[in-house]
């Protein structure tokens, strides 16, 4: 059947039924922390099965496996190999979960191209967030054994950690050892429950001004064949991709976070203005910060990190987590390509010592931007021909002109989206208050104000319908 | 400062959203439940299970908290005049963007480059259609908008590919030979001007153009296929016109706001000659009637204003909806089975070809659940009409393919 969608932050359903219904249930049952966990998991599997009802049974299988290897796990204290072995059981069985609905398709098509095989493609359909709830279940498993949180006796509370619907579909990871006592624990006071929705308030005008907007710009040009796009034009899409990606995926963390934080929960921040980097190895540091140090807690320090004797070592842990990190995003060559290109500017940068030395001068930002702006094009590329071309325009090897008509009109189309989209990326706000000499009381109307406003054309927007792309598909 | 701040914005936010919820389910609250209880079947194929009905229910749900949500035309025009306010040609609504054309009207701009699996597919099942039925097949292209020169503002024609595509996949289907009506001739043809032709306030072309057309698609067919079909039953000469001035505020003026843009003047057109026409709607509701093609075929109804307005939303649609699935049958016509799969615009077509036809069954695979094959089997028709304009062209195609 096709038009089913699923249930995004930014659309109808969620806004004015979804979360008005779980606020309402929440706070009416709130004083029992068993009911209120309840209604919270409930509601997260309604919103899950919202999308798709099937593969609800997925995630339900994935959670009562992981309930039962932590409890097994909590009860082998005294039997350190018993307890080893559950946890190399139970990470063996996410990678397993994760192998079949998201890899099996991609290995049988790479195993019939490279050996002329005939296997069916198996045709499996991906869970909608698999990547993310499989993470959160290893984290939890992982943290029981490594004693960064007990283990829950009740499944719902389990349950609730693995799909509480704020981060269920896009992030960020919420490592089980952040709200292991919450999830029993917590206190909501009024002052959480306002700071959330105004984070979800910015969340939300990220992304269905700036992220939805951008989107427009670049599918209008990626959709055009090789030769009808201008360098220029190149480039502008490949760097209002970059900014599509950061507004639609730090929003959706923005309203993760804010919702998170109505319910007294507080997740750790996922993005740390990643556009003032000075050097790629800055810029990881500062996106999608709850992946990156869930492979570095996970995969790297468990292979030996970076206190390792040879370089050689080191690099291979490096690839090692960035060819991860580069199938974590989706079962295709491009996203392959575009982890395996990280890692070699990456581990360039630090046996060379030009990312430090980059981080040191101002044309870090440049170099910094150029790069991931290029690497970046390979996610958004169907295959890696596609990219290929791509590049050939960017780099004016193809013949491409250099400015065209079309060119000329995407950019009087899109300036007063790229232009804000550029400086909302940058600290700005500090140094506006400090231009227009702000006192703190000022700025605050000024800031609140403003986002009461782009939260109304935010609004509007989703309720008039417009281009709303969920991008996290892959995940 | 911020925590009094937070609470000011936490009591309008959740204040907002919770009026909406209400009222949303005070209007509308009957069309939720008719969805979620009922109508929601029309989305089920017939070997469904308990999932594919839990997403059927879902997919109402969705359906209706999109189009039924109270204060959504409010907050729509917001949106609309938001995006014009920086001089944007572009303004995106509902999946679409248009733009406002030189001659005052709005036109949904078509972007991207032509695929020929759109013309493959059309001729894949044209050819199907014959090896089954030996029913031969005509395509009527729909043009939409631009039927003169220069009217797109800016530089928006390096980003509009309408006659680009247009251009091609005709030539596509006519490699093919598929004969092809095309309401561009027809313009010209007919001696027609943008006012009479095309709607500024909706994305269809006029009643007008749409008899014209099928006046000239029946000259087709004749030409082609050597049917007989009385072409004088849709000359325009024979037609009495009911002129209802300024009538339809159309789909573009929903969008954007109905005082942005001037309402259109209604043709209703029905032959001057006696004729009788049996006519069935399928999907939801069911409805058949008899009589002459004014009493049996035009949905007056489409054509009363909306409330505390002077004009109608609907008006377009008296001709037929693009959801329904339709028969007509004329003894008075030639004995010929047609099958149109058709857009909105296939639908006004579908209706005029019923004068000319004995037997007219109209589908639109972008509704229907049953795949355009088994309808197909069902029909055996004659004749095959592929009927859309060039957006639609491509979708129905893939409704065609996914068969």
């Amino acid at each position: 059947m096709a038009g089913i969608s699923d249930m995004v932050f930014t659309s109808n359903a969620f806004l004015f039924f979804f979360l008005t219904l779980t606020l309402a249930l929440y706070f009416i049952v709130r004083k029992s922390r068993v009911l209120a966990n309840a209604v919270l998991t409930v509601m997260s599997l309604l919103f899950y099965a919202w999308g798709e009802p099937k593969f609800v049974l997925v995630m339900m299988g994935s959670i009562v496996m992981n309930w039962l290897l932590a409890l097994g796990i909590d009860k082998s204290a005294s039997r350190p190999g018993r307890k080893k072995a559950l946890l190399v059981l139970g990470v063996a069985l996410n990678v397993c979960v994760l192998a079949v609905f998201k890899y099996a398709n991609f290995a049988v098509r790479n195993v019939n191209a490279l050996f002329g095989a005939h296997i069916a493609d198996p045709k499996i359909a991906l869970p909608i967030g698999i990547s993310f709830f499989t993470f959160q279940a290893m984290s939890y498993v992982i943290d029981v054994y490594r004693g960064r949180g007990r283990a829950q006796k009740h499944l719902m509370n389990v349950c609730l950690y693995i799909s509480f619907f704020p981060q269920l579909i896009a992030g960020p990871i919420v490592r089980y050892e952040t709200v292991a006592e919450e999830i029993t624990g917590r206190t909501e006071t009024a002052d959480d429950f306002c700071e959330g929705i105004r984070r979800f308030m910015l969340g939300f005008s990220k992304k269905a001004i700036l992220a939805n907007t951008l989107a427009r710009l670049v599918d209008a040009v990626y959709v055009l064949p090789e030769g009808e796009i201008s360098v220029t034009l190149s480039w502008i899409a490949a760097s209002a991709y970059l900014m599509q990606v950061y507004y639609d995926f730090s929003g959706y963390s923005d309203m993760a976070i804010g919702l998170g934080r109505m319910f007294g929960f507080h997740f750790l921040e996922n993005f740390d203005m990643p556009f003032v980097s000075k050097s790629v190895t800055e810029f990881w540091r500062r996106w999608h910060i709850s992946m990156c140090t869930w492979f570095r807690d996970y995969v790297f320090f468990p292979l030996g990190g970076s206190r390792v004797k040879s370089k050689w070592r080191l690099a291979f842990n490096m690839l090692v987590v960035w060819a991860l990190t580069g199938l974590w995003h989706g079962a295709e060559w491009t996203y392959v390509c575009w982890g395996l290109l990280f890692f070699a500017v990456l581990i360039a940068e630090k046996l060379t010592g030009l990312g430090k030395w980059m981080e040191k001068h101002a044309v870090g930002h440049l170099y910094a931007m150029a790069a991931v702006v290029v690497i970046t094009v390979l996610i958004r590329s169907s295959d890696i021909s596609s990219a290929l071309a791509f590049y050939k325009t960017m780099f004016g090897l193809n013949g491409a002109p250099f400015f065209d008509r079309l060119t000329l009109f995407m950019l009087k189309e899109y300036a007063w989206y790229l232009m804000p989209a550029v400086l909302c990326g940058l600290p700005v706000g500090r140094a506006i208050k400090n231009r227009l000499r702000l006192g703190d009381a000022a700025w605050e109307l000024l800031s609140g104000a403003s986002l009461a406003l782009t939260t109304v054309l935010a609004v509007a927007n989703v309720v008039a319908g417009g281009y709303n792309p969920f991008i996290y598909y892959n995940f | 400062m911020r925590k009094q701040v937070n609470r000011a914005l936490a009591i309008l936010f959740v204040g907002f959203i919770c009026l909406v919820m209400v009222l949303t389910l005070a209007k509308y609250g009957r069309n939720y439940a008719y969805g979620f209880f009922k109508s929601y079947t029309d989305q089920l194929k017939t070997d469904n299970d308990i999932f594919d009905r839990m997403s059927a229910r879902v997919y109402k749900l969705n359906y209706n908290a999109e189009k039924r949500l109270w204060g959504r035309d409010t907050l729509r025009h917001l949106s609309a005049r938001a995006q014009m306010l920086p001089g944007k040609h572009l303004v995106n609504i509902a999946d679409f963007d248009m733009v406002k054309l030189k001659s005052g009207g709005y036109y949904n701009v078509l972007h991207g480059p032509y695929d020929p699996t759109s013309a493959n597919n059309v001729i894949a099942f044209a050819q199907m259609a014959e090896e089954k039925y030996g029913a031969k097949s005509l395509v009527v292209y729909c043009h939409s908008g631009l039927y003169e020169e220069d009217l797109l503002p800016g530089e928006t024609d390096a980003y509009d590919n309408l006659d680009d595509y247009s251009r091609l996949i005709l030539e596509d289907l006519a490699k093919a030979g598929l004969p092809v009506t095309d309401s561009r001739d027809t313009y010209v043809g007919h001696g027609l001007t943008m006012d009479k032709a095309v709607n500024k306030s909706d994305m269809h072309w006029t009643h007008l153009l749409a008899l014209n057309t099928a006046c000239d698609t029946v000259k087709t067919l004749n030409d082609a296929f050597g049917l007989g079909l009385d072409e004088t039953a849709l000359d325009e000469s024979r037609f009495t016109l009911d002129l209802y001035p300024k009538r339809l505020n159309g789909e573009f003026a929903r969008r954007i706001g109905d005082a942005s843009v001037d309402n259109d003047d209604v043709y209703v057109l029905y032959p001057a000659y006696d004729t009788h026409i049996l006519y069935e709607e399928r999907g939801t509701p069911e409805a058949t009637r008899e009589g002459s093609f004014r009493d049996a075929v035009i949905k007056y109804e489409n054509l009363e204003c909306d409330e505390g307005k002077d004009y109608s939303s609907d008006a377009y649609y008296i001709y037929g909806h693009y959801l329904a699935q339709t028969h007509t049958h004329n003894d008075g016509a030639v004995p010929l089975k047609v099958l149109v799969i058709k857009d909105s615009f296939g639908s006004t077509l579908s209706a005029f070809l019923s004068l000319a036809i004995g037997d007219v069954y109209a589908v639109d695979p972008r509704s229907t659940t049953e795949s355009m094959e088994s309808i197909l089997d069902a029909v055996q028709p004659d004749i095959l009409i592929f009927a859309c304009c060039a957006h639609t062209l491509s979708n129905v195609q893939a409704e065609i393919a996914a068969d």
